[in-house]
């Protein structure tokens, strides 16, 4: 009795450690056929994981092929550096800008056309600045910048930021981090959070907008441009040039986003939901012709 | 003439610049019990951790049981040897757990470890104390548990730093004859420090002052009590 | 206010109804952190008490740096620590990035030096005169080491608090190098940002309602560990 009590502590805190030791090991995965690499490493911007359109499709993918996607949500800046490095396998991005100079110099290839939906100016309700109604986006831009409204960007080098640059270009407006302009830093619902917080604009993707709505008093203003069309690709990292990617699963992953069935379940995604559609499927569309 | 266990020849001991001990020859033969006396801060006990090969000479030679100290392991010197600290720092476990420590230290399976100790708490009068823990003994149960700690080892030489100081003079005088009569049992070569004549005398043959780390005189204590004797009649 | 109680709420709904993801993230948490802490045990222990007890030249140093590393902030392990394991990296072949093991990884890095430096201040809080009693007593440099931790214990069990307390909490490095995969380094402070990045902040206060859980719940097993004994 006297030696039971006397080690009961130390018995307790052994069979703990050693139970969260024994668990750690076996990480099963239970899918069919399992191929000779199972880990693909998919590399993509935080809008797919945000609005829950992944969660949607990777469990999909995972039982069609018996691959396990290592999903890295980061912003499309991020991702494509992943790529460009080789530390993923595949990607899933909207910086068409970014990814044509990586498709040439053959960072990426297997290139193809998934979705779009559209960037959209959102802003508090009372408009300072008075764009409500403003054709194109490049305009209220000016306009916001004109009457000094606060504007938050993303500032992270991902897809909607780098959008949101081109757009300050064709406005022809260099902006300058001030307390007029100030970078987030961060993804799109934290962005989309602080600009609420500090009644200030900011430049969205559709989709995650629609997701955050229900927290959200900003109001979309300016929308439908086709400048404004936010278009999402998918490809594999070149693995002539990146011995170490997974290049089958990659592939798989790519043949998968573009297959009939799963570009079905991308446009309905949420559909009931929000009463309009957060992505519009695009496989086998000619890029120019989107938004016509 | 029985041999030396512990000889020190030309030993000083320097701490922080000041000289703590200055010994030119000293010796510790078997089966002899010895005591050290002395004011504060003349050496006794900084004696006593160099013979327990506990605290290394600044200069000198110690020959420890005919070897000299960097001839032999001071581990397995150390384990022929025991001592008992003026105030007994137990640790943190039960009674049992601290007296057979150094059996354990030594390799001792758990069913000889109790079949050392069981006897000595049985005549130390410890053996309902051994569940307790440790450090809730009062200062007379802990001094016990001290001696039993150091004569479980069987010790070739144990050292007695002021053994009984933590005791009030009615167990001080019953643990001194307890103490005595074990030592002698057993032939233990003993060495004591102490403040009290009377437990030098009682327990030991020989009495060494010491005065500024040097051993300035030697006494057979036998002596002592003849003058003891005397004084008393007289 | 109305969020705050829709959150509790939903935390409540959450527990109560099992949710199997909220459990996979809850338990994936414990055992992730919990391994990273006993990994920092098995090294931060026997590093706090050589420093405690031994004498040895660049002591000093590898003090202060166990002290300095208490700080360490998660983020910089993280960033660190993926340098390592991207498959870029030198330790890319073993394809360990955004993997559970990676989060391990990157939290002994963060709990270590904690576990290090409340060992060597436990050890050295011991009585001094207690090390030459066990000297005397005959122990060998093991015997030595391990009675003194086995003294220490009460400190010991405050270093592995504060050690699963500083990793069970961090976010950095969990998200960088474990990339917040669903069911394979999703934890509970990943799982939380991306709940609020996704605008779910009723979810998100439901799960730092189960962080918190988690860590007193640990703490307080601990705790009863460490008072065991003096209560008696």
């Amino acid at each position: 009795m006297f030696l039971k009590k006397k080690y009961l502590p130390l018995v307790l805190l052994m069979v703990f450690l050693v139970s969260i030791v024994g668990c750690t090991q076996q990480q099963a995965q239970q899918t069919p056929a399992p191929p000779v690499n199972k880990d693909v490493i998919l590399a993509t911007t935080t809008s797919t994981q945000d609005s829950g359109l992944l969660d949607v499709l990777i469990p999909e993918f995972e039982k069609q092929s018996g691959y396990v996607i290592k999903t890295v949500a980061v912003g499309t800046g991020a991702a494509l550096t992943m790529g460009q490095k080789g530390e993923a396998d595949v990607l899933l991005t909207h910086a068409p800008s970014q990814e044509k100079p990586m498709l040439e110099s053959g960072a990426i290839t297997n290139y193809q056309l998934v979705m779009h939906n559209d960037f959209v100016i959102v802003g508090p309700e009372n408009d300072p600045a008075q764009i409500k109604g403003i054709k194109t986006a490049a305009e209220a831009f000016k306009k916001i910048n004109e009457k000094g409204a606060l504007f938050i960007s993303r500032g992270d080098n991902s897809g909607t930021h780098t959008m949101e640059k081109n757009l300050w270009k064709a406005a022809g407006i260099t902006p300058t981090v001030s307390d007029k302009y100030q970078e987030a830093g961060q993804g799109m619902g934290q962005t989309l959070t602080i600009a609420q917080q500090k009644s200030g604009y900011t430049l969205t993707d559709r989709a995650t907008y629609l997701a955050q709505k229900k927290n959200l008093s900003l109001v979309i203003l300016v929308e439908g441009e086709t400048a404004l069309l936010n278009i999402y690709h998918v490809a594999q990292v070149n693995p002539e040039k990146y011995p170490k990617v997974n290049a089958a699963g990659a592939k798989a992953f790519v043949e998968f986003m573009v297959a009939p069935a799963t570009q079905k379940i991308i446009s309905e995604f949420k559909v009931q939901e929000y009463g309009q559609a957060l992505f519009y499927a695009d496989a086998g569309k000619n890029e120019a012709d989107l938004g016509k | 003439m029985s041999k030396a266990i512990i000889e020190i020849k030309d030993m000083t001991l320097v701490l922080g610049g000041r000289t703590i001990l200055n010994i030119p020859h000293f010796a510790l033969l078997e089966g002899q019990s010895i005591s050290l006396m002395g004011p504060n801060g003349a050496g006794k006990s900084s004696l006593m951790l160099v013979m327990a090969a506990l605290l290394e000479p600044t200069s000198g030679t110690v020959v420890y049981f005919g070897k000299q100290a960097h001839e032999q392991s001071l581990l397995n010197l150390r384990r022929r040897m025991a001592m008992v600290f003026q105030k007994p720092m137990m640790l943190d476990s039960s009674v049992m757990e601290n007296v057979e420590m150094g059996l354990k230290f030594r390799g001792l399976s758990r069913r000889a470890r109790e079949r050392q100790v069981t006897p000595w708490l049985e005549r130390l009068g410890i053996n309902h104390l051994v569940r307790q823990r440790a450090r809730s003994l009062s200062g007379g149960e802990a001094q016990r548990v001290a001696i039993a700690q150091a004569l479980v080892l069987q010790p070739e030489v144990i050292f007695l730093d002021e053994p009984f100081s933590n005791l009030d003079k009615g167990t001080r005088d019953e643990f001194k004859q307890d103490i005595g009569s074990l030592l002698r049992e057993n032939s233990i070569t003993t060495v004591m420090v102490t403040h009290h004549i009377r437990e030098a005398t009682d327990l030991t043959d020989i009495i060494y002052y010491m005065e500024d780390g040097e051993i300035i005189s030697r006494q057979v204590t036998s002596d002592y009590l003849a003058v003891d004797e005397f004084s008393r009649q007289g | 206010m109305e969020l705050i109680w829709e959150g509790l709420v939903k935390a409540f709904y959450l527990l109560m109804a099992l949710d199997p993801e909220v459990l996979e993230v809850t338990w994936l948490t414990l055992k992730v952190s919990g391994t990273a802490t006993l990994v920092s045990v098995l090294i931060g222990v026997p590093l706090g008490a050589v420093l405690a007890l031994g004498r040895f030249p660049g002591r000093n140093f590898l003090v202060s740096l166990a002290n300095f590393g208490m700080g360490l902030p998660p983020v910089v392990v993280g960033l660190w620590v993926s340098i390592f394991l991207w498959r870029s990296g030198p330790f890319g072949a073993f394809n360990i990035i955004y993997t559970p093991l990676a989060i391990i990884i990157a939290q002994a890095v963060i709990a270590s030096p904690i576990v290090t430096s409340f060992t060597l201040a436990a050890i050295q809080q011991i009585n001094p005169r207690i090390r030459l009693q066990l000297l005397a007593l005959g122990a060998n440099r093991m015997q030595m080491l391990w009675s003194l931790v086995k003294e220490a214990r009460l400190g010991l069990l405050a270093a592995v608090m504060a050690g699963f307390g500083g990793v069970v909490s961090e976010v950095g490095a969990s998200m960088m190098v474990g990339g917040n995969i669903k069911g394979m380094t999703r934890v509970l402070t990943t799982a939380t940002v991306m709940e609020v990045n996704k605008g779910n902040f009723d979810v998100a206060i439901a799960l730092s309602v189960i962080l918190l859980g988690l860590a007193y719940g640990v703490t307080a097993l601990l705790t009863t560990l460490q008072q065991w004994r003096n209560q008696r």
